[in-house]
């Protein structure tokens, strides 16, 4: 409520620092049915922006096209700018320069997204090889224990030595972040991060977002099906409705106006649901 | 790795199999200290011996220690030898008897073998047809036999699992380049195929040419099958959120392959490597016992076996089946390890303990 992003308003002026121009997916399977249909909106410096939408809407076919992780036989058409180069036509060597190092993602799954029979601490320094080979130099375990401590984690040591299966969802969700953050990233995906935890964790968690993006300044694009988080985080809302962007607004006339049918639904649906 | 050992040893029947794979791998690194003889050193005299029977205790001459007598050679009417025991001579058995001379692990000359005797010849398993020790040339063609089962085996798999997990990964193309191979190499039989293959390189090659020879054949038709079953689990694998996790931070696509893909794969690996090093085994024993593979004087298994080929020398010497129980109790012992370890790393199987 307080944390949030410094640039609603004159939001306007500032370039923007990525942008999705008639983005439309399509599956190989399903007959090349249309995920997403000719998306586009901008993302501007600073600001977090949701991406709100029933399942299905095509919200983590978005986040996985921005990094460019769809399937090889996905059908993509259309472009999405970040420091003026189109990510869809990249090819791999600048992909994995722009994956991790300068747009991360979080998943909705911390359980699911380290790999089961490596150590937290695997993750850690596989990522910190790719990413400071050149430039930061210094002692990366002092890094990778500063970042945990920063993200909530306070026995490094155990939680580095660990499986994932060993840990419990807020933990690894926390050292999913302190591992996305650790490279400095311009834009944090953040794919429904805390649907699998309880209300408590997902506090702590959005919280430890929020002042993780004071300290390092990236900017976040949150994806969720959650109204209230909507309303405690976002700046600016995109609301998605069968691979189509009905409205792009910013939270509070989405939430009290709502101009389109989709969206009465989606909140009112909501709002009688937590009632 | 300890889990499964520890389930592994709750198996009585695999424990014995192993123990039995270990003697025998044992006697196939150490074959010149087990074997008394070198496994081309035969005497016509010796022709078809018979298996020297050992006896413990002669009460008249007050002897309580192993002794064998000399053989006594008849010539019948088809111009076959007739041994009988001649008993007017004890030969003791001794240990550590001093022989031919050997290499340990290829460095240290020595001249001790386990057993022996002085004056005569020891046939614990009979002689072939040229008066060789069948029990030394069975050690001697352990060694190649054993080998070539876990060299056939470790090389396949190595390309099988890389290939496997390439197509599997990437899909598409390279993915189907890849398995129209495999089907062309599993559309022939097996056994056609080793011959044709071995039918294309020249017959007069040297015996560790030949060696090579057939550990590549048997390569070449063996990394089909696992390519394709790895290949299968590298197609889920990459649809689970921590490969599209790596993918996402920018990983390599071959770092991904080798470091998140494929340990996933090594517990099924492992079982079907074992099951899998008994059909080497055969195939080199099945090449060798047609004459394409292993040549003589070299033993292998395969080749002694070839003595067996004829019914007279069944009937006559059947001793010369040695080789096909030793193959039989190999491949059985590797077959029930393995399925002992497929149990042990079977995560179902934990519901009922």
């Amino acid at each position: 409520m307080t944390l949030k992003g410094k640039c609603s308003n004159n939001s306007n002026i500032m370039k923007p620092l990525l942008t999705v121009n008639n983005l439309s997916v399509a599956y190989a399977g399903n007959s090349m049915k249309e995920v997403l249909k000719s998306v586009s909106f901008k993302l501007y410096e600073g600001e977090i922006l949701g991406i709100v939408g029933e399942s299905g809407s095509g919200k983590t076919t978005l986040a996985s096209s921005i990094l460019n992780i769809l399937p090889p036989d996905a059908r993509k058409e259309g472009e999405i700018i970040f420091k003026n180069k189109n990510i869809i036509k990249m090819n791999d060597k600048e992909l994995r320069n722009i994956r991790g190092d300068r747009i991360n993602i979080i998943f909705q799954e911390p359980a699911a997204s380290f790999n089961p029979v490596l150590t937290i601490g695997y993750h850690f320094s596989e990522f910190m090889k790719k990413s400071f080979t050149r430039g930061t130099q210094g002692n990366i375990d002092d890094i990778v224990e500063n970042l945990l401590r920063r993200s909530g984690i306070y026995d490094t040591k155990r939680i580095l030595k660990s499986y994932p299966h060993q840990l419990s969802g807020g933990q690894l969700q926390r050292a999913m972040i302190a591992l996305s953050i650790s490279s400095n990233p311009d834009i944090l995906i953040a794919d429904e991060p805390t649907s699998s935890l309880d209300v408590t964790v997902e506090s702590q968690i959005v919280n430890l977002l929020l002042e993780l993006r004071e300290e390092f300044g990236f900017t976040v694009l949150f994806i969720t099906h959650n109204l209230g988080l909507i309303k405690v985080l976002c700046d600016r809302v995109v609301f998605l409705y069968k691979g189509k962007v009905e409205e792009i607004t910013d939270t509070k006339s989405l939430l009290e106006r709502p101009k389109h049918e989709s969206t009465k639904m989606f909140i009112n649906d909501y709002l009688r649901l937590i009632s | 790795m300890i889990s499964m050992w520890n389930e592994l040893k709750r198996n009585k029947l695999a424990l014995a199999a192993l123990f039995i794979l270990a003697l025998l791998y044992l006697a196939a690194i150490f074959a010149g200290f087990f074997s008394p003889y070198r496994y081309d050193d035969g005497s016509i005299a010796y022709r078809w011996a018979p298996p020297a029977k050992i006896h413990f205790i002669n009460v008249e001459k007050k002897i309580f220690y192993p002794y064998i007598y000399g053989y006594k050679v008849k010539i019948d009417k088809y111009y076959r030898c007739i041994y009988s025991e001649d008993r007017s001579k004890i030969y003791p058995v001794r240990f550590f008897v001093k022989g031919f001379k050997y290499k340990v692990l290829g460095i240290f000359s020595v001249n001790r073998h386990l057993f022996g005797v002085y004056g005569t010849r020891i046939y614990m398993l009979g002689a072939d047809l040229k008066g060789r020790d069948i029990l030394s040339r069975l050690i001697y063609g352990a060694r190649i036999s054993l080998s070539i089962g876990i060299i056939g085996v470790a090389i396949s798999f190595i390309i099988g699992i890389i290939i496997g997990g390439i197509s599997g990964y990437f899909g598409g193309w390279v993915d189907n380049i890849n398995m129209r191979v495999v089907e062309m190499i599993m559309m022939v039989p097996g056994f056609y195929l080793m011959l044709a293959l071995r039918a294309s390189f020249p017959p007069n090659f040297s015996s560790a040419q030949v060696y090579f020879l057939i550990v590549v054949i048997l390569s070449f038709i063996g990394w089909a099958s696992i390519a394709r079953v790895i290949r299968g689990m590298a197609l889920s694998l990459k649809e689970r959120e921590f490969v599209l996790a790596a993918k996402a931070v920018g990983l390599s696509d071959f770092k991904i392959i080798i470091r998140h893909i494929l340990p996933h794969t090594f517990s099924y690996a492992i079982v079907a490597a074992f099951l899998s090093i008994p059909g080497y085994i055969i195939g080199e024993a099945a090449l060798s016992l047609l004459g394409l593979g292993i040549q003589e004087p070299q033993a292998s298994w395969g080749n002694m076996l070839a003595l067996a080929q004829g019914i007279v020398n069944i009937k006559l010497y059947p001793w010369v089946l040695a080789p096909g129980i030793i193959i039989i109790i190999t491949t059985s012992c590797f077959n029930i390890v393995g399925e002992a370890l497929r149990d042990a790393l079977d995560p179902k199987r934990k519901v009922f303990q």
